[in-house]
């Protein structure tokens, strides 16, 4: 299957892996990339040297492209930026925010930059700034999508930009692909999928309840990390949402990310403090869904443990290898094909 | 145009294409039905527009001088402000021999199932959610219509996408599945066919067909709208309805979060007021239904153009996506 996608990122199939924290590692990054899609490393938990490091383990992992995120929202995400640019990272795919210095300095060595947008404005600022591809995110995905569903939203988006567009929210099979390339996508990006698989770092509680899980076991709320953010069903999740920004907790989980993000706590506490109100809340907000999502991610805990999760989750039932789910999404759509070939008399 | 997408839908409604052109309240009278009908599509003729059973009598005998297509008769289960007895409706169908009937609302018509298949007429159910699909299945419905979050209308509370709604209830069901909520073109149409359904329903699309009887101002309006210039309003009274956005709308919205009384919060969206909006074109009088895909939706045209334009898109998106 040949798009405007996989001739854009010289991949073999239409395919791409969400970056998702503590989950899109380098060596599901590189499963991947290997298996012909194209992983993109999340960075959010990283600091610039972790970055570093990690992009250098994907190469020794692969030789394919391969992608990496940076979520401008967070802090040290313009760091972790500048070290996917110094270390010529193929794809970068940003978010939350204004990547154009991103694109310039990309295209200085031939990388490719993708935008994550949900709306309108946003697609059409990427474009305008020369972003080579979109992805576009629906109501039903993991985290942040906005309103708009992908069935809406990519087709609306499409008629609007000429760049190639990925689809992400609620893709994870075949009859998803060919769907997404019915609406005027050149492809698919898949976080809720990718986790569930056998070569996925996520904590077996949480594939085992992604398995179990149906399609309207998700909740939508910006009570959980501020900003509208899809989340798996479960008490602990509930809880979290319920309780809204808890600003000694977050005073407690920003200690952590300081360290994780080794930088020194005064600097980011003040630094935190002198940007305002909003911004305390953001980041306050961040600091403990943070914690939350690691909880899930890394240790498992259905106590205080909250994954951000797609509607696709209801349509997963099992747990196959990455290069399996890849395959059959490929194969699945083309027997699509086939099968509307039979509809005509 | 020659027979296109031919599926189990086209088969057992005998209709041209796999696309039913979704009831509207007030608005799917004969003229409107008769017009999808005609155009190859399924029209669905709204039984709860008209209060008394002889008016519904008239309009069924104006709708079959205007079309000799097929065409099915909603029954709408919905919580009303003024209930309507379906059986007496129930009563007009059989009389008149109808031999398609849909019924849509929170739960499946147990108690007249039977009769619809006694009758030897062809039965669908339309729903949000996998088990009121299955509900529908184990009680004979011959097809069951499900609709997603970005559905205009009655969008139910579990708010789950078109996109991962539709494969969910394929899967679950043994009988074929009619999929919409944010259909409105040929990539929409050819979608939902990928992700199994047997056929679309689509709404928000012909409010702006020619033969629609809303006012232009109105169909103007949505012209101009985004996909997201529609909200869900009723939530809080287990009705939730995707409207579009104007000041009726708002108004329900402060009634609900002030948590005003049942009844005047369903005065305010569902009051007599709707055709002054429809007939005059004061776009703020009521709230009308409206999906998402109202963002897609950019030009006025006749019924029979906007189904086969669906169609001939569709169709030369199939080529294009089996050639990649």
């Amino acid at each position: 299957m040949k798009t405007r996608i996989t001739d854009l990122l010289g991949i073999k199939h239409p395919i791409l892996l969400s970056g998702m924290s503590w989950i899109s590692v380098p060596q599901m990054v590189a499963t991947v990339s290997n298996a012909g899609g194209l992983g993109i490393l999340a960075t959010g938990p990283l600091d610039a040297e972790q970055t570093r490091k990690a992009v250098r383990e994907i190469r020794r992992l692969t030789d394919k492209p391969f992608g990496a995120n940076a979520s401008l929202l967070f802090p040290g995400a313009a760091q972790n930026a500048n070290v996917l640019l110094e270390e010529k990272v193929p794809v970068i795919n940003f978010a939350l925010g204004k990547g154009d210095w991103i694109v310039k300095r990309a295209h200085e060595y031939a990388g490719k930059v993708l935008a994550t947008v949900v709306n309108h404005r946003h697609a059409k600022r990427a474009q305008d700034y020369g972003t080579d591809g979109l992805i576009v995110t629906g109501h039903e995905a993991a985290a942040h999508g906005g309103d708009a569903t992908s069935l809406v939203l990519i087709p609306s988006i499409a008629d609007t930009v000429k760049i190639p567009i990925i689809a992400a929210g609620g893709f994870c099979d075949g009859r998803g692909l060919a769907a997404a390339l019915a609406l005027g996508a050149d492809g698919i990006a898949m976080g809720t999928r990718f986790m569930t698989t056998q070569e996925s770092r996520l904590h077996e509680n949480f594939k085992k309840l992604s398995i179990e899980k149906e399609v309207y076991d998700t909740l939508y709320s910006d009570r959980f990390d501020g900003l509208p953010c899809r989340v798996l069903k479960t008490g602990a999740a509930e809880k979290a949402i319920k309780r809204g920004l808890n600003l000694p907790r977050a005073f407690l989980n920003s200690r952590d990310i300081a360290k994780n993000l080794r930088i020194p706590y005064s600097k980011l506490f003040f630094g935190v403090l002198a940007s305002g109100w909003k911004t305390i809340k953001d980041l306050a907000f961040m600091a403990n869904a943070f914690k939350a999502i690691q909880l899930a991610t890394e240790d498992g805990d259905n106590e205080n443990g909250v994954l951000p999760v797609g509607q696709a989750t209801g349509l997963i039932r099992d747990m196959p290898k990455v290069s399996e789910v890849i395959e059959r999404i490929v194969a699945e759509a083309e027997a699509v094909q086939k099968k509307m070939a039979g509809m005509m008399a | 145009m020659k027979r296109m997408f031919q599926t189990k839908i086209t088969e057992i409604l005998g209709i041209k294409y796999p696309i039913v052109v979704g009831t509207m309240m007030h608005l799917a009278r004969a003229e409107m039905v008769a017009a999808a009908s005609n155009a190859g599509a399924l029209g669905v003729l709204s039984s709860a527009t008209f209060q008394k059973k002889e008016e519904f009598r008239e309009e069924l005998k104006r709708l079959r001088g205007m079309t000799d297509k097929p065409f099915a008769v909603n029954l709408n289960l919905f919580p009303a402000r003024r209930p309507v007895d379906n059986r007496e409706y129930l009563e007009v169908l059989f009389e008149e021999g109808i031999k398609i009937v849909e019924t849509s609302g929170n739960r499946a018509p147990e108690e007249f199932a039977k009769d619809l298949k006694n009758q030897g007429v062809t039965f669908l159910h339309k729903c949000v959610g996998v088990r009121y699909a299955l509900k529908a299945q184990s009680i004979g419905a011959d097809a069951v219509t499900v609709v997603g979050y970005e559905n205009g209308g009655a969008t139910g509370i579990l708010d789950v996408t078109t996109l991962c709604l539709v494969p969910r209830v394929v899967d679950a069901l043994k009988v074929p599945v009619i999929g919409g909520g944010g259909v409105t073109d040929g990539r929409g149409f050819l979608a939902l066919l990928s992700l199994g359904a047997q056929g679309v329903i689509i709404g928000t699309r012909v409010l702006v067909a020619e033969e629609c009887p809303i006012h232009p101002s109105l169909k103007k309006a949505f012209l101009d709208a985004t996909e997201l210039d529609t909200m869900v309003i009723m939530r809080s009274i287990q009705n939730s309805h995707r409207v579009w956005i104007n000041d009726a709308a708002r108004r329900v919205a402060e009634l609900e979060k002030k948590q005003a009384a049942l009844q005047e919060i369903i005065k305010a969206a569902t009051g007599d007021r709707a055709k002054k909006m429809f007939q005059e074109g004061d776009l703020n009088a009521g709230t009308i239904s409206c999906g998402q895909g109202v963002g897609l939706v950019n030009k006025i045209m006749p019924m029979k153009d906007i189904i086969e334009s669906i169609i001939r898109e569709a169709d030369d998106l199939r080529k294009k996506v089996a050639a990649l």
